[in-house]
């Protein structure tokens, strides 16, 4: 039988007593390892032959043996078997009567540390197993490997141990042990525990540290029936192994929550009850995106509101029906119908040409802005038009009379006019025509 | 000696995406949608009401120009009516009407269809005249007008000349008495 040492620089020396020893951060462990970068059920050591081997049971940060990542792997004398960021020396001894465990030092955390079970004692002899209170499981068998990983010899198995045995093994008492004794062996492991069970991040933790402590309870309870611990919830019986394999403890697990360091799990959204950022970010935009919805919606319900009155409304119906009576007079007022022009007479005759009557319309703007159409009528001032055109020339016609009737400056919409014929004394001609806009002459006399 | 490897990084810090962003993800592209939808809308309806406020602000700005075009530029039918007791005699007429787009002029000195129109006492007449001559097919439509007629009476022919924005004077007619 040969014995496994671990040593750590600064630390005591750890003894594996089993033939195999579940290392690992948590405190069910038979070997912990305190430290943020081991696993809590990190590597099964185990005794193979006259030689031991380490097995990597998915760590996070992995198993090295000399620098080299390993799942399942011989030690050797002398090798640095590193657990995450933690090394140890590796010595084996193979004349050692016993396997035996070394008591912990007294380093505290936050350090890096190396400790057996709590309160461990060294088991006695093993002496004839005693029937247990109901019929115990065979232990769990180990969790099978890959054809190539496994050795291609492998070591006999070890003897099946009774129950009491696996008990006693697993409380790290002796098969004897007294009720109190036992019954204080469980407040001290299970108050870790439970602790646990009330603050893990996850159902499925929860689940797993409860069946920790129901094979700590079973255990207490093969060893020492009755012992005053509580009944425990399942049948089966407890093991001096883990009935749950850390493959099954790292699947039950997220992937991102094993890999997440413990104080960051304690500290993340989902521990704190605060969502990711991303969440109250997206959540955020949604909020304002909603509440623009809203704004449009309702927005959108006055507007229409407003686009109903105002389609009832007298106002606007009159001005479109004004509008609709007054199309008609849009082109009109396009080519400026009521834009004055000036009355400009040129005679084209050879001889002088007389206006007898002169008669326009046109607009008038008054005080108030409003327009009011006017005419002017020469027979209204008899005694002073006087309007005659010597040849070829052009006036601009300007009036002015002592009655307000008879002054107009020759800005109109409408004239007309009667000359008397230069042949025909008795006789006149008479012309026409619009002004507005008009710029050009009013050509009379032509062909006199 | 061989450096031996370093330790799978952790991640640090809180987790930032999670189940709940993609629940919160999930409610974006409906959320965005929603708000297309109400946005357009109140886009639609805004822009419709915008229009209908410029619209009527424009109507109302070119009923006021337009009225007063309308006002003065309407046509109505040259009517003479004689209410006096001498008998009227029209020698000639011209007037200025609109046909919608543009104003034209009507001067019967220019048609030689035209005739003299005679009204008897208590008579009456819409002026017209039909011709093939170019502008000379009137159909009585005025605006403005200038009249040269005459009243004649047993002891004296007066011959008088008219010009005035057509107004209809007493009920559509313009009126001798």
């Amino acid at each position: 039988m040969s014995t496994l040492r671990l040593h750590r620089q600064g630390e005591a020396p750890l003894e594996v007593l089993q033939d195999k020893a579940l290392a690992g951060r948590d405190a069910s462990c038979d070997v912990v390892v305190v430290d943020k970068s081991v696993s809590r059920r990190h590597a099964y050591l185990e005794r193979r032959g006259e030689g031991w081997a380490v097995v990597d049971q998915g760590s996070a940060n992995g198993t090295f043996l000399d620098g080299k990542p390993v799942t399942d792997a011989p030690l050797r004398q002398g090798q640095e078997l590193r657990f995450g960021m933690v090394s140890l020396r590796v010595e084996i001894e193979s004349d050692l009567p016993q396997t035996m465990m070394m008591p912990a030092g007294t380093v505290e955390p936050p350090a890096t540390m190396l400790m057996p079970n709590p309160s461990f004692e060294a088991p006695p002899a093993p002496k004839p197993p005693v029937a247990p209170s109901r019929p115990m499981p065979p232990p769990a068998p180990p969790a099978p490997q890959p054809a190539s990983a496994r050795r291609p010899a492998e070591p006999p198995p070890p003897r099946a141990l009774t129950p009491t045995e696996e008990a006693a093994a697993f409380l790290g008492l002796g098969p004897g042990t007294s009720q109190e004794a036992v019954a204080r062996r469980f407040e001290e492991m299970s108050s870790d525990i439970q602790a646990k069970v009330q603050t893990a991040p996850t159902p499925a933790l929860r689940d797993r540290y409860q069946r920790n402590l129901d094979e700590l309870r079973k255990a207490c309870e093969t060893l020492a029936p009755g012992f005053g611990g509580g009944s425990p919830r399942v049948e089966d019986l407890p093991s001096a192994q883990p009935s749950v394999s850390p493959d099954d403890m790292d699947v039950s697990i997220p992937a991102p929550l094993r890999a997440a360091p413990a104080s960051a799990a304690a500290a993340s959204p989902a521990a704190t009850g605060a969502p990711p950022p991303a969440t109250t970010a997206i959540g955020f935009l949604v909020a304002t995106i909603l509440a623009l919805s809203a704004f449009f919606c309702m927005s959108n319900q006055k507007m229409q509101k407003t686009y109903k009155a105002n389609q009832k409304s007298s106002d606007r119906n009159q001005a479109k029906a004004a509008a609709e009576q007054f199309g008609a007079m849009a082109s009109l007022e396009q080519v400026g119908a009521l834009v004055a022009g000036q009355l400009k007479i040129c005679n084209k005759a050879a001889v002088p040409v007389e206006v007898k009557w002169l008669g326009a319309v046109y607009l008038e703007t008054t005080a108030s802005g409003d327009s009011k159409v006017k005419s002017y009528n020469s027979d209204n001032c008899r005694g002073e038009f006087n309007l005659t055109l010597a040849p070829g020339s052009e006036e601009k016609i300007a009036l002015k009379g002592t009655s307000e009737k008879c002054n107009w400056n020759g800005q109109g919409l409408f004239y007309a006019l009667a000359l008397k014929d230069p042949r025909a004394p008795d006789s006149f001609l008479r012309s026409s025509g619009t002004l507005n806009n008009r710029q050009d002459c009013v050509t009379i006399g032509e062909g006199l | 000696m061989s450096k031996p490897p370093t330790p799978k990084p952790r991640p640090a810090g809180p987790k930032k995406f999670g189940t709940s962003t993609w629940i919160a993800a999930a409610f974006l592209l409906p959320a965005l949608a929603t708000a297309g939808y109400f946005g357009r809308n109140w886009n639609a309806t805004r822009l419709i009401l915008a229009r209908e406020d410029s619209e009527h602000q424009e109507r109302l700005n070119r009923n006021a120009v337009l009225s007063k075009v309308y006002d003065v530029l309407q046509n109505k039918k040259l009517q003479v009516c004689n209410k006096s007791q001498d008998t009227l005699k029209i020698q000639w007429v011209a007037a200025a009407y609109h046909d919608g787009k543009n104003l034209r002029v009507f001067d019967s000195g220019r048609c030689s269809a035209w005739q003299e129109v005679t009204l008897a006492s208590g008579d009456n007449r819409v002026l017209t005249l039909t011709s093939a001559q170019e502008g000379c097919n009137w159909n009585g439509a005025v605006v403005y007008f200038a009249m040269r007629f005459s009243r004649e009476s047993e002891e004296v022919i007066r011959h008088y000349n008219y010009v005035a924005h057509y107004s209809g004077f007493d009920r559509d007619c313009y009126t001798q008495e």
